[in-house]
């Protein structure tokens, strides 16, 4: 296929040539257009003559009227919007025609931690009330959440208290008529947000249901004393913050405490499996304490949806999937202490502990359904769970948007839907992906090497234990053979020597084994918890290399369009014009993903950076602890051996 | 008992040439001998020269011809210190030494002529001049033994015999248990060492694990020692209590041997008595049937009552030399088991000073570390041994120790491949009043 490769390879070159002179031409005006947006790139300045934004801002109003399908939120909107300063801006952006505004968008809105607050308002309006479900399911296909909560996060100053409140309760009143009763029974996690204000106030729907359920705030015997007559300016406080720095957070790290337990075997032949009881105690969740039961295949879902939610991260892995023995005493409890190590540790990550779906994992009661759900809001394809933990899925809906990505997915995803199209045009294979950051490279192959070492380390400690069990069941015969001896009763006093001397045996025997233990729980644990901490990490460079390859597809395909857009503009040709229309909006689509993508992939790969520095330090600490414990442990168990004998020698000889 | 005549014998040393095989077979013995026995040509012999072979004819003769006792067993002619250690030196010459004072201790054997022949013959020259008859042997014996044991009115030897066949096959079983578990540990030895390894090559930049990892394969190579040393002392230990078990169990099966040929004895003078009177009642008797019967009878009558002699004889002789026996399979025992037990604690000592040495390396890695994590201030690691002269820091108890005994421990034979250059924190140059006075107070144990 060298020939293909040859084919793309001027394309790019020709784009490469390209580049230099209409950025120069081009920078200014584009800039003043583009409202000191940064994010744009050279590849944006090529499109970006001034034909081309027109055409752009005709596509754009048809996308905007589509967004704001629903309504009721448009509505609302329209009412919220005219009142707030940064908005403003936006909507500048938004009259004038204008290329890049789609991507101005982006960088302000489409931060990770953001978008599954959209996910939180549909779960939660579909728990609300099960009658409307039909109308949010709408809202997320047809909807631009990122906007609807945008407009909360920029506003600067809030609405006077009254007058939004009233808007408020109205509008949800229309939305749901039963809404009231319902919420103040099922709104668990709203009100517990409200205890943590500075946490995740910032979509808009949310603020809604807060004042919604103002009241209930009030029994909430937490917040007693000060919110239920500042709530307001505690609301005020919020928004005023977060407008000062748009992705600041509270650096407070909330205190989980988070037990996995009680197994309990579930089912007949097909269907057995085992049940864990997770109970967790937190202020991040209603009522502090939570218990409910999971299984194996829930923490795997858990996992994935997280990946799902916050790429670049490493998600705390669960353990590795086993087919047989899977009711075994041992294997249980080990499978067990691992998952509540990664339950845990997610708890104590800053990023991962308000997740709403971790949340919703710790809590709800209808964990299978609103799983369900929420893996189809998110396209996260969490079930759809590989064995390998570095397999990963990106999610078209995370990183197109719903609309877009609805459209991706009926075409067989982005990589499928542009291998078709080649394929009418010409035998060609997919472009390939190669990271140009060495960085990545470098610590991808680090992972390889550090993976192969841990994993021998591993397999020589399971050995070692293995053969320390079998060194106590020998020593136990081994003892047993010396008290049959003993018993001959040959003489007293060699029979009481052998007697005892066979107790010491049976004493170290025990040492013995609760050596092995230590050693599986200390060393052994950690080891197997960073072997799998290593297939997540593997899973942040897969995914920064799938969003490579995709960004490299969009723009190869974007690149054709142009080429053939340019065609038919020059052709100009009277029957072409229903031809450049529709290819104008194919290439704005293009652009758009293409931005899109470019800007996923550079946030996954700056995020990797951060983690891969995090996961050295902590993996330093971790390895050095276990050490410790192991280390220790052993001298214990040492001097234990060396009393043992000491003492049998002190009494028999 | 009278000791008129006396035997000593001082084993001073073991030579081991040739083959490999001769080697650990078949080593020289070297000793002096000092004896009143008039069967000796002279009091006094020094450097005699004997392979194990000469002793393994000696012993078969002894054996052989003296029923009344439970000649020792040899010892084994090589430990499993391995041939060319110098524990195995000393083991084996100090088992000479015991198996020549148990054989002296037996006046049978003192006086025995064949002891003397052995003592004076030339090297590798000896072979017995006089021979001895099994009361069976071969496929006769095997036989005999299957029936079932002739009536016994000393109790305490019929009761003897089953109690040290039994000794005997359960000391084997511990023999071959014990040979597991060595092999175990052996294993697990081998495996702690790749682990070790493997964890020193985790991490080329940092110093710390190169250094744990080498800890471990340490410990691990302590371990193998240590089974090595299981099998030296117990096995041996063990083996030598197998094969004197059997010598016992076969002398005393010689002994049912010779009670049943009384039995025999005893019914055939009593058929040739009968014989004798039936004669006598009869009539027409001719005179040369009665001779001859009456002949027959008299030569049963003395062989019965030879046989009684000898079986009284051998009777009193073992149920004295049982208590012996007992008393050596006692001693034999514990000091046996007094050596394994010995070597383990030394080799565990090690083994902890070893864990120790990285300890404080471990501890500083972070400030994190140690008591901390348990929310304590983290205080510095002060002595990092436990074990001094001072005692165990570990146990209540009082043990002293000579710096010597702490010294021993402080050490391992892997030290040098550790790389670790730093000595240990026990100064063994501050001899202060306090100190000199312990060391020369205290005996080593």
């Amino acid at each position: 296929m060298d020939y293909e490769e040859d084919l793309n390879a001027p394309v790019w070159d020709e784009l490469g040539d390209k580049k230099e002179e209409p950025q120069n031409e081009l920078s200014n005006s584009f800039n003043n257009l583009s409202t000191g947006d940064n994010a744009i790139q050279a590849d944006e300045a090529i499109v970006a003559s001034e034909d081309v934004g027109v055409v752009l801002a005709d596509g754009k109003i048809e996308w905007r009227s589509e967004d704001y399908g629903t309504p009721l939120k448009e509505s609302l909107l329209e009412q919220l919007a005219p009142q707030e300063g940064t908005l403003s801006e936006f909507q500048v952006a938004k009259g004038e025609p204008e290329i890049a505004s789609p991507t101005k968008d982006e960088p302000l809105f489409s931060g990770s931690t953001y978008l599954p607050l959209v996910g939180d308002e549909e779960v939660n309006s579909v728990n609300a009330d099960p009658n409307t479900t039909a109308t949010t399911n709408g809202n997320r296909s047809s909807g631009k959440p990122q906007v609807l909560f945008k407009s909360a996060r920029i506003r600067r100053r809030p609405l006077s208290n009254s007058e939004l409140t009233g808007q408020k309760i109205t509008q949800a009143k229309i939305a749901d008529p039963l809404g009231e009763i319902k919420k103040e029974e099922e709104f668990v996690d709203e009100s517990l947000e409200e205890q943590e204000p500075h946490e995740r106030r910032t979509s808009r729907s949310n603020t809604i249901l807060e004042q919604v359920n103002e009241p209930l705030f009030k029994l909430s015997p937490k917040k007693s004393g000060n919110v239920r007559s500042n709530d307001v300016e505690e609301v005020a406080a919020t928004d005023e913050q977060s407008n000062g720095k748009i992705s600041e957070t509270d650096k407070k790290l909330i205190k989980f405490n988070i037990e996995v337990t009680d197994p309990v075997k579930v089912g007949e032949l097909t269907s057995a499996h085992v049940e864990y009881t997770v109970v967790a105690e937190s202020d991040l969740i209603e009522g502090k304490i939570a218990r409910v039961n999971r299984r194996y295949t829930d923490f795997r879902w858990l996992y994935r949806q997280l990946q799902s939610n916050h790429w670049g991260m490493i998600i705390p892995p669960p353990p590795e999937k086993q087919t047989v023995g899977r009711f075994k005493q041992d294997f249980i409890e080990n499978r067990r202490f691992q998952m509540e190590r990664m339950l845990s540790r997610i708890a104590n990550t800053f990023e991962l502990q308000d997740d709403q779906d971790f949340i919703m994992f710790l809590t709800s009661s209808t964990f299978s359904q609103t799983a369900k759900k929420r893996e189809q809001a998110t396209g996260s394809a969490a079930s759809n769970d590989n064995n390998d933990l570095s397999e990963i899925h990106i999610s078209e809906i995370e990183l197109l948007g719903a609309e877009d990505a609805a459209a991706v997915i009926k075409n067989g995803g982005i990589d499928g839907e542009s291998q078709k199209r080649f394929m009418s045009l010409s035998f060609s294979s997919l472009p390939k992906y190669s990271e140009a950051d060495e960085f990545f490279g470098e610590q991808s192959q680090n992972a390889e090497i550090l993976d192969e070492k841990l994993r021998q380390l591993d397999k020589s400690l399971e050995l070692v234990d293995s053969e320390r069990n079998e060194l106590a069941s020998v020593t136990e015969e081994f003892s047993k053979t010396i008290e049959s001896l003993a018993a001959l009763e040959v003489t007293k006093k060699s029979s009481d020597l052998l007697t005892s001397f066979a107790e010491t045996h049976r004493r170290i025997k025990e040492s013995l084994e609760r050596g092995s233990l230590q050693e599986a729980l200390t060393l052994g644990a950690t080891l197997d918890e960073y072997i799998r901490l290593l297939a997540s990490l593997k899973a942040i460079f897969n995914q920064r290399a799938k969003l490579g390859q995709y960004l490299v597809i969009v723009e190869s395909e974007l690149t054709k369009k142009h080429v053939q857009w340019d065609k038919l503009q020059n052709s100009s040709n009277q029957g072409n014009n229903d031809k450049a229309s529709s290819t104008r909006n194919e290439v704005a689509i293009l652009q758009r993903r293409f931005d899109l993508i470019k800007k996923s992939w550079q946030e996954v790969g700056y995020q990797i950076k951060k983690q891969v520095t995090l996961f050295e330090t902590e993996k330093i600490k971790d390895f050095r602890n276990s050490m410790e414990i192991y280390l220790e442990s052993a001298i214990e168990a040492q001097k234990e051996a060396i009393e043992l004998w000491e003492t049998f020698y002190q009494i028999n000889l | 008992m009278d000791r008129k005549y006396r035997l000593v014998v001082k084993v001073t040393g073991l030579e081991r040439v040739g083959p490999i095989g001769n080697k650990r077979e078949n080593p020289t013995v070297v000793f002096d001998v000092s004896s009143n026995v008039p069967t000796f040509r002279k009091s006094n012999h020094t450097k005699v020269q004997k392979c194990a072979d000469e002793f393994r004819q000696l012993f078969k003769y002894l054996n052989g011809a003296l029923q009344e006792s439970f000649i020792p067993a040899l010892p084994p002619t090589f430990t499993n210190f391995g041939i060319n250690s110098n524990d195995d030196y000393a083991k084996t010459v100090a088992n000479f030494q015991q198996w020549f004072d148990r054989v002296c201790e037996n006046p049978l054997v003192v006086r025995n002529e064949e002891m003397a022949f052995f003592i004076e013959s030339d090297f590798n020259t000896y072979s017995p001049t006089n021979s001895f008859k099994l009361p069976a042997s071969g496929l006769k014996r095997k036989t005999l033994k299957q029936l079932s044991p002739p009536y016994d009115e000393v109790v305490e030897l019929a009761e003897f015999r089953p109690q040290v066949k039994a000794l005997h096959w359960g000391s084997q079983e511990v023999q071959s248990k014990l040979m597991k578990v060595c092999r175990a540990r052996k294993i697990l030895a081998q495996e702690q060492n790749t682990f070790g390894q493997r964890f020193a090559t985790l991490n080329d930049t940092q110093v710390l694990y190169k250094k744990f990892g080498k800890i471990l394969t340490a410990t691990g190579d302590i371990n193998s020692v240590m089974a090595t040393l299981d099998y030296a002392t117990l096995y041996d230990g063990l083996e030598w209590i197998v094969k004197d078990t059997y010598v016992v169990k076969e002398a005393l099966t010689n002994r049912h041997l010779v009670m049943r040929e009384l039995v025999q004895a005893q019914q055939l003078s009593k058929t040739r008595q009968e014989n004798a009177r039936k004669l006598r009642a009869k009539r027409d008797i001719s005179p040369l049937k009665v001779d001859e019967a009456l002949r027959q009878l008299k030569v049963a009558t003395q062989d019965e009552n030879e046989l009684t002699d000898k079986l009284q004889r051998i009777t009193k002789n073992m149920t004295h030399e049982r208590e012996h026996w007992l008393q050596w399979y006692e001693n034999i025992l514990s000091s046996t088991i007094k050596e394994y037990t010995m070597r383990k604690i030394e080799y565990e000592r090690k083994k902890l000073t070893l864990l120790e040495r990285v300890r404080t390396d471990v501890r500083r890695a972070d400030s994190n570390g140690g008591l901390s994590r348990l929310g304590r201030k983290s205080t510095n690691p002060s002595t990092n041994t436990s074990q001094s002269t001072e005692g165990d820091t570990w146990t209540g108890e009082h043990r002293q120790r000579t710096q010597v005994q702490v010294d021993k421990v402080a050490h391992t034979e892997f030290d040098k491949t550790l790389g670790t250059t730093e000595t240990l924190k026990n100064d063994t140059t501050s001899l202060d009043a306090r100190h000199a006075a312990r060391m020369l107070g205290l005996p080593t144990f």
